[in-house]
């Protein structure tokens, strides 16, 4: 007849990694209050992204041509002149072409360049014609920009339409705008998932990972050798530490996102924890492979940004990883993250079925599957 | 007929690419017994007592263990030994009791945790977490971990270095209790005292082998005497048919140009000595007894003293 146990080795294993990760406030503010900034802080920052100003010059040999192409980009906002005071002077043209290259071809900057102090557009505009109103108006206009910049694409086509607009003849239609926004279309909607996505990934790496490494410096991982426990109820304790401090994590975000910015999951909430329990457990399986064989921490610090860092650029997560090349985009579909993601997104944004993220989830769970058996294979206990 | 808790015969272990750290090494450890390993730092210690706890595989040679061997019975093994390693960091944030709860768990039978950590003298302690101890307390909390599963067979490996003398002696007065409980220790140190206080048998490990075992008033008779008688003169020195002539004298030995007499009775060697220094002139510049140590042996036997570290291996 079997004893009852009053002490469950897997339920004592699974209470020790809790008491541990609740007890280090630094874990606490990692996993739980910093996707929150950074939803909060990247959120905010875009929730203006289309209300931004493109900065523009204008060069023109006539004072009175430059304040009539100034006085209709104005009227029609978006588009903010600088002003040139001594290059309205300055007779050589071509000391100032070298500064408008300089300024708009500069440095490439994948961040919006509003925060940059630089011009997105330059219009030179030479010769001289009587104009639509009778004033004097330029025989040529030429437009400089970077079309590698967003702002300076934006500001190419908002010029443009000015200049146009002035030319068109009386009775033409006038092109009305009016901004309207959709909920599930903002950044911070498409940011949300990513955000659970990529903390999903962090814990399962870091958590999984790095707490294993560490108990390897310890030693503890050979004292545990040392004792009857099984290896299985080991490896259970690590994922199922795991997909506890998961409930929480997904729930802070989800609810934050939902009383912040209204950001609502239009498929089942049960299904968001069961696609972020998938990549919690293919993540942790991942974490374990890394932290397999490495005997300090450096290396192990080395092997997760290894792995992290491509993903928080790739991964889907702030930058739309269907924006980068064709080439890439095989690799791209391959990388668990993007996977994670997608499944999350049909979840939330489109409100699909977990049927409908299997495609994605099976490429997250081969991950697990093939990482998992590897991970145990390798694993240096002492 | 005793029972045998630990027999090896011929035990090797080589780590690549070719440090020999045990080197041919036989032990037999009854059942019941407190059984030490001394030796210095890097004899092979740990190294052997890692074979014997079955987290290392020896290159050759037989380990038999509570009567069986970690290829037939891991798992019974595993139930029915306890150990502390050196250098454990157990986690810091958990509690006393939390820890040992948690190793409690692994184990069908054992000690209450509450017993345990009563057991070591941490009672006081139990709710404190783990980093907020001392070093002393720390190894008694291995001990606790160690025990908590009632083992038959108790292995520590340097339980006691690096504590402060009074942490030491609480320390060896729980591994006699446990010892008197009936089970079987079998510990490594380097410090002498702890041996012979603590040791109903002590092997003195040298470079990878056994080079002496036996409890230690035996092993100390080997060297001869019970007592040692030791000067240094500042002009000339007395000759060896001089000293054995003192009464009482069983043997002399010479270290550079101090002298060591092994002696039965200091009492009558020490006057007789004196008296033979002033007819010959000699001076002396300093003069001490003590009874014979393990120490004392380990000297004889290797020509080293124990708190060298031996340069040929990792232990």
């Amino acid at each position: 007849m079997a004893k009852r146990r009053a002490f469950h080795p897997l339920r004592e294993l699974l209470l020790a990694r809790a008491r541990q990760f609740y007890r280090e406030p630094e874990t606490i503010f990692w996993v739980y209050f910093f996707p929150l900034l950074l939803m909060g802080g990247l959120g905010l920052a875009f929730r203006t992204q289309t209300e931004i100003s493109v900065r523009a010059r204008i060069l023109a040999d006539d004072p009175r041509i430059e304040a009539a192409i100034r006085q209709r980009l104005e009227s029609a906002g978006g588009v903010e002149i600088l002003e040139n005071r001594e290059n309205a002077e300055d007779p050589d043209r071509n000391a100032d072409e070298k500064r408008v290259d300089r300024s708009s071809v500069g440095t490439p900057s994948p961040m919006p360049r509003s925060l940059s102090p630089s011009v997105d557009a330059t219009v030179i505009a030479s010769g001289r014609v009587e104009g639509p109103g009778g004033e004097p108006w330029p025989e040529t206009i030429e437009l400089r920009f970077d079309p590698s910049m967003p702002e300076g694409r934006l500001a190419r086509e908002r010029i443009e339409r000015v200049i146009r607009a002035a030319l068109a003849p009386p009775g033409s239609p006038r092109i009305e705008t009016r901004k309207i926004e959709i909920r599930g279309a903002r950044y911070v909607d498409w940011l949300l998932p990513g955000l659970l996505g990529l903390n999903i990934m962090g814990g399962g790496l870091y958590g999984v990972g790095f707490v294993s490494v560490d108990m390897r410096i310890r030693k503890l991982l050979k004292r545990l050798r040392a004792t009857p426990m099984l290896r299985s109820d080991f490896l259970l304790s690590l994922i199922g530490g795991r997909l506890i401090f998961l409930l929480p994590e997904i729930s802070i975000l989800l609810l934050v996102g939902w009383l912040a910015f209204g950001i609502a999951v239009e498929g089942s909430i049960l299904s968001v924890f069961i696609v972020g329990f998938v990549g919690a457990a293919a993540f942790a399986g991942i974490g374990l492979l890394l932290a397999s064989r490495a005997r300090k921490l450096e290396t192990m610090s080395g092997l997760l940004n290894l792995t992290m860092f491509p993903m928080w650029l790739l991964g889907d997560v702030f930058f739309a990883a269907d924006r980068f090349p064709a080439a890439m985009q095989p690799f791209l579909a391959a990388l668990p993250l993007n996977q994670l993601n997608s499944a999350l997104r049909t979840v939330i944004l489109d409100g699909g079925s977990l049927v409908d993220t299997l495609p994605s989830l099976g490429i997250v769970l081969v991950w697990g599957a093939v990482a998992f058996p590897l991970a145990i294979r390798f694993f240096r206990w002492q | 007929m005793t029972e045998i808790a630990i027999r090896c015969r011929e035990l090797r272990k080589v780590y690549p690419p070719d440090v020999l750290a045990v080197d041919g090494l036989d032990l037999e450890v009854q059942a019941g017994e407190c059984f030490g390993l001394l030796g210095p730092n890097g004899a092979g210690k740990t190294t052997t007592i890692e074979i014997l706890e079955g987290l290392l595989e020896p290159t050759s040679g037989l380990v038999e263990v509570l009567g069986s061997t970690w290829l037939k019975e891991p798992t019974r093994l595993r139930q029915e030994i306890g150990i502390s390693l050196q250098e454990t960091r157990l986690p810091e944030k958990l509690s006393v009791l939390e820890v040992v709860r948690l190793f409690r768990s692994f184990y069908q039978d054992g000690f209450d945790p509450q017993e345990a950590i009563d057991l070591v003298d941490l009672g006081e302690k139990a709710a404190a977490w783990v980093g907020k101890l001392s070093g002393g307390q720390r190894q008694r909390l291995q001990v606790a971990c160690a025990v908590v599963g009632k083992p038959r067979l108790l292995f520590l490996d340097e339980p006691t270095t690096g504590l402060d003398p009074q942490s030491r002696r609480k320390l060896w007065e729980i591994i006699r209790l446990l010892r008197n409980e009936g089970r079987t220790v079998l510990l490594t140190t380097h410090y002498m005292d702890e041996a012979e206080r603590l040791c109903d048998r002590v092997a003195i490990v040298h470079r990878g082998r056994v080079i002496a075992c036996d409890s230690p008033p035996n092993l100390i008779a080997g060297v001869g005497g019970e007592h040692l008688v030791e000067f240094t003169t500042t002009n000339g020195t007395l000759d060896d048919p001089e000293c054995s002539r003192l009464p009482g004298v069983l043997a002399t030995h010479r270290d550079g140009d101090s002298i060591s007499l092994v002696v039965s009775a200091p009492h009558e060697t020490v006057p007789a000595l004196l008296g033979s220094l002033d007819r010959h002139e000699l001076r002396l510049r300093s003069l001490s007894t003590h009874r014979t140590t393990v120490e004392d042996v380990f000297v004889r036997l290797t020509g080293h003293h124990l708190d060298e570290d031996s340069k040929d291996d990792d232990g």
